[in-house]
C-alpha cells in the first residue's frame, strides 16, 4: 500500500489513517498498529517540520506500508540532498534539543528497527520495522 | 484532517479541579491548542487536572510530551496531574516510552473524581 501527502502537517492524520487501514487490512492487532501509527508520525512530523517549507506545494512525500514474512514494515521516501533524521525540527530547537531527542526516543520504541537508506536518484528513505 | 475538542470541566468544592475531556487526535498540527488550553487553566489558579482519554484516539511525542511538563508545574504548585479512561492502545504506548509509572491513571472520570475528593 502507498500514497502521496504534501508536506503540510495536516497530513499527520491522513498518514496515520493509512497505517490504520492497512494494519485493518492485514489483521494486525491494535496494539501494534497504535505502535507503527505514532512511529510513522513522528518521522513525517519531522520531515514536514524540516522540510516543509523548502518544499513546492505540489511536492510530496511517500509512504509505502507492506507485510514482509513476519514483519511489517514502514517507508518513508522523498527526493533530495541526504536527510539527518536525528536533526532537530524547529518546533523542537525552540523547546530545546531534549524535545527532538524525544520525538526519536519514541520513534525508537515503538518499533524493531529504523533503517535509513540513501538510494541511488538521491531518495532518502527511512524504513521502520516491527516484528510481528 | 487532524481533529482535536477539548471538554472543560470545572468542579470541586473551590473550582479548582478541572476536568479535561479530550476528543480527537494530537499531534504537531494542533498542539498549540492543548498548550493554550492548559496554560489558560494553569493561570486560571486550577493545579489539579484529570485529563480524561475515553475519546482520545491518538497522542503524539509532542503530546506526551505536553502531559509531562504539567505534571511538573502542578508538582510545583502542590497540585495533581490524573488520567482517567486511558484505552490499552495509549497504556501499551505509554508503558513502552516509561511514563506510564509517571503519571496516575484511574480507569474512568468518576474514580479519578474521588481520589482528588478524597485527598480534598
Amino acid at each position: 500500500m502507498k500514497r502521496s501527502f504534501p508536506y503540510s502537517l495536516e497530513s499527520l492524520a491522513a498518514v496515520r489513517q493509512l497505517a490504520a487501514d492497512f494494519c485493518s487490512n492485514s489483521a494486525i492487532n491494535e496494539l501494534v498498529c497504535g505502535e507503527m501509527e505514532l512511529a510513522l508520525n513522528e518521522a513525517c512530523t519531522h520531515i514536514i517540520s524540516h522540510r516543509g517549507s523548502s518544499t513546492q506545494p505540489d511536492e510530496t512525500f511517500h509512504v509505502t506500508l507492506a507485510t514482509v514474512g513476519a514483519m511489517l514494515v514502514a517507508s518513508v521516501s522523498f527526493p533530495g540532498k541526504r536527510y539527518n533524521f536525528m536533526q532537530p525540527t524547529n518546533t523542537a530547537r525552540a523547546k530545546g534539543p531534549a524535545m527532538s531527542l524525544f520525538a526519536a526516543y519514541v520513534t525508537r520504541k515503538m518499533v524493531d528497527m529504523v533503517m535509513y537508506n540513501y538510494l541511488p536518484g538521491n531518495i532518502n528513505e527511512l524504513r521502520l520495522i516491527k516484528n510481528l | 484532517m487532524s481533529n482535536l475538542r477539548i471538554v472543560e470541566h470545572k468542579t470541586g468544592p473551590a473550582g479548582n479541579l478541572i476536568v479535561l475531556r479530550i476528543e480527537g487526535s494530537i499531534d504537531q498540527a494542533n498542539i498549540d491548542q492543548l498548550q493554550k488550553t492548559i496554560a489558560r487553566v494553569v493561570a486560571g489558579g486550577c493545579a489539579r487536572i484529570i485529563a480524561n482519554c475515553e475519546k482520545l484516539s491518538f497522542i503524539s511525542s509532542s503530546g506526551i510530551g505536553v502531559f509531562i511538563d504539567l505534571k511538573e508545574v502542578l508538582g510545583e504548585k502542590n497540585g495533581e496531574l490524573a488520567f482517567a479512561a486511558v484505552t490499552s492502545k495509549f497504556l501499551n504506548i505509554f508503558h513502552k516510552v516509561g511514563v506510564d509509572e509517571l503519571f496516575t491513571m484511574f480507569p474512568g472520570e468518576k474514580e479519578a473524581l474521588s481520589h482528588f475528593n478524597q485527598g480534598a
